[in-house]
């Protein structure tokens, strides 16, 4: 009896080591193939492992990975955010318009621009909870909104100006000359959110949503207010990214946010979120920002064609999301 | 002994279904009060209402002398009220530890005390005798009784005045049930109240000072154990007689068009073995969680088979959906307006959906005369009452919506039917229409299998009843020569008496 009671037991433990060897591969598989294509590229480019390219690479992942916290938050809770790239977009006109047009200064405008971002995540947390909207489509809706009214705003030109170069340090500047601002940010804004996630009340109870809501509720947890929290947070970070960028640029236009619409689900669901939520780690959307950004850049060192680029960044996603697949049929 | 908790005309309606009734009852403290009732009487209802996933559409409650309205979840644990609930509600890819916690997290200015839930978490599995579940372990690893175990670790850290616990003991063994009710005794002793409700009546009379038993959502009475005897309990929980005729059984088989042979299916049930022939009516009955759910699910190939083997109509391998409508097997899932039906479409279009290919020969065009008159001939030989066959099948009322189910496999001619609870939430005067459909279709030699909780059709419409008892068959009886009380007692596990 003890007997077949303990045999059963190992094959039962084989069976989760085996689980977890599928989840290991398929929540980090990234990094492998990432590690992989960084080698590669130190040896067939000169210019690829100098710690000045290292620098450009990470100052070019900066904007995508902060704005990719706030959208690893709602896809956590098994939601999507589609508005992010244009709350920056957003965001960005607004602080150049204020400050060259209107003389706002630079750190009220930046504030307002971020507080923008914040108000318009309330919004979508709004929408989904209280009015119940499907996350997808509300946040499409919004999205269509904030470029009109990016553009309106514009009138379809170039905000720039002097008063710009204020803000230049945010995207432009150095510490000692040699770490660059934006990657300082990215790395603080990635060691608070770890702490978010991990370590506190809040991040127990996104994760907890994110894996069955209905028990969240029944245990207690204010889910709706959780959820508009996130929405909120990724709206104050994606308007912090327009505040960034606009900065990076030194001018702003109504359709400055399109570029990041792709790369930043993409850095969201390369870095392991599973789209279905209650599963990631944060620092894995860091690493696959990072990632992402090595991939345009080594190719433009091997002197590949722009397109050649779509081509593999789209595909580094379908093969991402087929790890997701085969981790969940593990199951 | 004062009273804790009191109920006054509480009433719940779902669509076509009235889940409770003016249901008032009063529940001493300190006490354990047992709530008893058929699958469907009203317990799951009651649950809900008193743990706040419910509001009640009338009625009042008061709770320790104040009155009591929980909104939602929240409310109802903050005044003293958690719940066990029998489908566990649980945080697959989490920690053992995280799931007890859960919504109850120890923390210091929102920093989570992780070593504070670990001690709450170890604290509460030791209780329950459970040390063996490892605190890290993500639940999903567990096997389903330690997840029940984690379920009860959940409610015991609310440290309420009231218990709930919905057939806490369903999953747990022997050993892990003792467990749980020296628990209870304790809990009791230090002055918590539990509400229990189990179907098992040994553990009734084992635990409860009191019981009150539901049916068809009405409060049929309340007793103190010491004055009922388990004959009595389930008197009441059948109650009165059959109301309404059944139609005539006919007993002109014919050949055997699905056999089942030691069909097992993890965790659902194993070693289930049956024959059913063309014109036969084999009715399979159980509790909830005996797996009779998941055996009619897994024979219209929706669920997982381990092993074991099915033919139909002589052929065999694997099951799926498309293969077993092509082989002439129909399907009336239990969960109509999910699975049964396309709601927001017609009802021409929900009557034609298994015959599509046929009537979309050319050019897969679909030819809309010939799908109309299909529809038609359905709607008139299963008196569907709808106001056109443009209608929306949303707007048709549930009765009406299982017609239209039943009606989709019947214009494709399907000779074997299973039928998953065709009648539940349907009003009275449908049932009984459904109840001669099934009848008439079993004279023209459909072969049905009816997967039923619902113990009067069962006894009324079924040549044969299987008896289903934690995943296995307990029980084959002759419809005609059973009755009520030895079915339920086959599916409670009661000792049988040798009178048959």
């Amino acid at each position: 009896m003890m007997n077949t009671a303990s045999r059963m037991e190992t094959s039962a433990e084989r069976r989760w080591d085996r689980r977890r060897v599928v989840d290991l591969v398929g929540e980090n598989g990234f990094i492998v193939i990432f590690i992989v294509w960084c080698v590669y590229l130190s040896f067939a480019t000169d210019a690829f492992f100098t710690s000045r390219n290292i620098f450009t690479v990470l100052r070019q992942a900066s904007i995508v990975s902060i704005v990719a916290i706030g959208e690893m938050l709602v896809m956590l809770m098994g939601a999507m955010d589609i508005s992010l790239a244009a709350v920056l977009g957003f965001s960005g006109v607004i602080v150049a318009g204020l400050m060259t047009q209107s003389g706002v200064p630079p750190l009220l405008a930046g504030a307002i621009g971020v507080g923008i971002g914040g108000l318009v995540g309330l919004i979508n947390g709004f929408l989904v909870t209280k009015v119940k909207i499907n996350a997808v489509i509300a946040t499409l809706g919004m999205m269509n909104v904030l470029n009109g009214i990016a553009f309106i705003y514009a009138q379809g030109q170039t905000i720039y100006g002097d008063q710009m170069e204020s803000i230049a340090f945010l995207a432009r500047g150095y510490i000692l000359d040699v770490i660059p601002v934006p990657v300082l940010l990215m790395f603080a804004f990635y060691a608070v959110f770890y702490i978010v996630l991990n370590r506190t009340l809040y991040g127990a109870h996104l994760y907890a949503m994110g894996n069955n809501e209905k028990a969240s509720w029944l245990a207690g947890i204010r889910v709706d207010r959780v959820k508009i929290l996130a929405f909120a947070l990724a709206g104050l970070l994606a308007g912090f990214g327009g505040v960034m960028q606009a900065s990076r640029q030194g001018s702003a236009t109504g359709g400055m946010g399109d570029e990041f619409l792709f790369p930043i689900l993409t850095a969201v669901i390369l870095g392991g979120i599973s789209l279905s939520g209650g599963k990631g780690r944060v620092q894995n959307t860091l690493i696959a920002s990072i990632f992402l950004v090595t991939i345009t850049n080594g190719m433009v060192l091997l002197g590949t064609s722009i397109y050649a680029q779509r081509i593999v960044s789209g595909a580094i996603l379908i093969v991402a999301l087929s790890l997701d697949r085969l981790r969940m049929r593990a199951r | 002994m004062a009273t804790l908790l009191d109920l006054h005309d509480i009433s719940r309606a779902f669509p076509g279904v009235q889940a409770l009734e003016d249901v008032s009852l009063s529940v001493a403290e300190a006490t354990v009060h047992a709530l008893v009732g058929e699958n469907g009487a009203g317990k799951s209802t009651l649950i809900k209402v008193l743990s706040g996933a419910l509001e009640p559409d009338a009625g009042a409650m008061t709770f320790a002398g104040r009155p009591y309205r929980p909104r939602n979840p929240r409310d109802a644990i903050r005044a003293g009220v958690s719940t066990i609930y029998q489908e566990l509600n649980l945080l697959p890819l989490r920690s053992v530890a995280a799931n007890i916690t859960l919504g109850k997290e120890p923390s210091n200015g929102g920093l989570l005390d992780r070593a504070a839930a670990q001690t709450q978490a170890r604290g509460a599995l030791d209780l329950l005798r459970a040390a063996h579940i490892p605190l890290d372990a993500p639940v999903e690893r567990l096997k389903v009784g330690e997840k029940q175990i984690v379920e009860i670790a959940k409610a015991l850290l609310d440290q309420s005045r009231l218990l709930i616990m919905d057939e806490p003991t369903a999953a747990l063994n022997s050993a892990e049930s003792e467990a749980l009710f020296e628990i209870i005794a304790a809990l009791k002793a230090k002055g918590v109240t539990i509400l229990y409700v189990s179907h098992r009546l040994q553990e009734i009379f084992r635990l409860a000072d009191a019981v009150s038993v539901l049916r068809d959502g009405r409060h049929i009475r309340t007793a103190p154990i010491g004055e009922v005897t388990p004959d009595a309990l389930i008197a009441d929980m059948i109650g009165r007689k059959l109301e309404g005729v059944f139609p005539p059984r006919h007993s002109d088989l014919g050949e055997v068009v699905l056999s089942v042979e030691r069909l097992a299916s993890p965790g659902a049930f194993e070693n289930v073995t049956f024959e059913l022939r063309a014109g036969e009516v084999l009715a399979i009955t159980g509790l909830t969680g005996s797996g009779r759910t998941e055996l009619g699910r897994a024979l219209f190939g929706d669920g997982a088979i381990e092993s074991g083997q099915v033919r139909f109509f002589g052929g065999t391998g694997r099951i799926d959906p498309a293969r077993a409508l092509a082989a002439g097997m129909g399907y009336l899932p239990e969960d109509r307006k999910v699975e049964g039906v396309l709601a927001e479409v017609a009802v021409r279009r929900n009557l034609a959906l298994a015959i599509l290919p046929k009537l979309a020969q050319r050019l897969g065009v679909i030819d809309r005369t010939a799908e109309r008159r299909t529809a038609q001939q359905q709607v008139d030989a299963l008196d569907i009452k709808t106001p056109s066959l443009d209608q929306l099948v949303r707007n048709l009322s549930g009765g009406n919506q299982q017609k239209v189910a039943l009606g989709k496999w019947l214009a494709c001619g399907a000779r074997l039917l299973i039928l998953m609870e065709p009648t539940q939430g349907i009003d009275v005067g449908v049932k009984f229409e459904i109840y001669g459909l099934i009848a008439r279709l079993s004279r023209e030699g459909v072969a049905i299998l009816l997967i039923s909780s619902e113990l009067p059709e069962i006894l009324g419409l079924a040549h044969r009843v299987l008896v289903m008892r934690a995943g296995r068959v307990a029980a084959e009886l002759d419809a005609e020569r059973t009755d009520s009380e030895t079915i339920l007692r086959h599916a409670l596990g009661e000792s049988v008496k040798r009178d048959t």
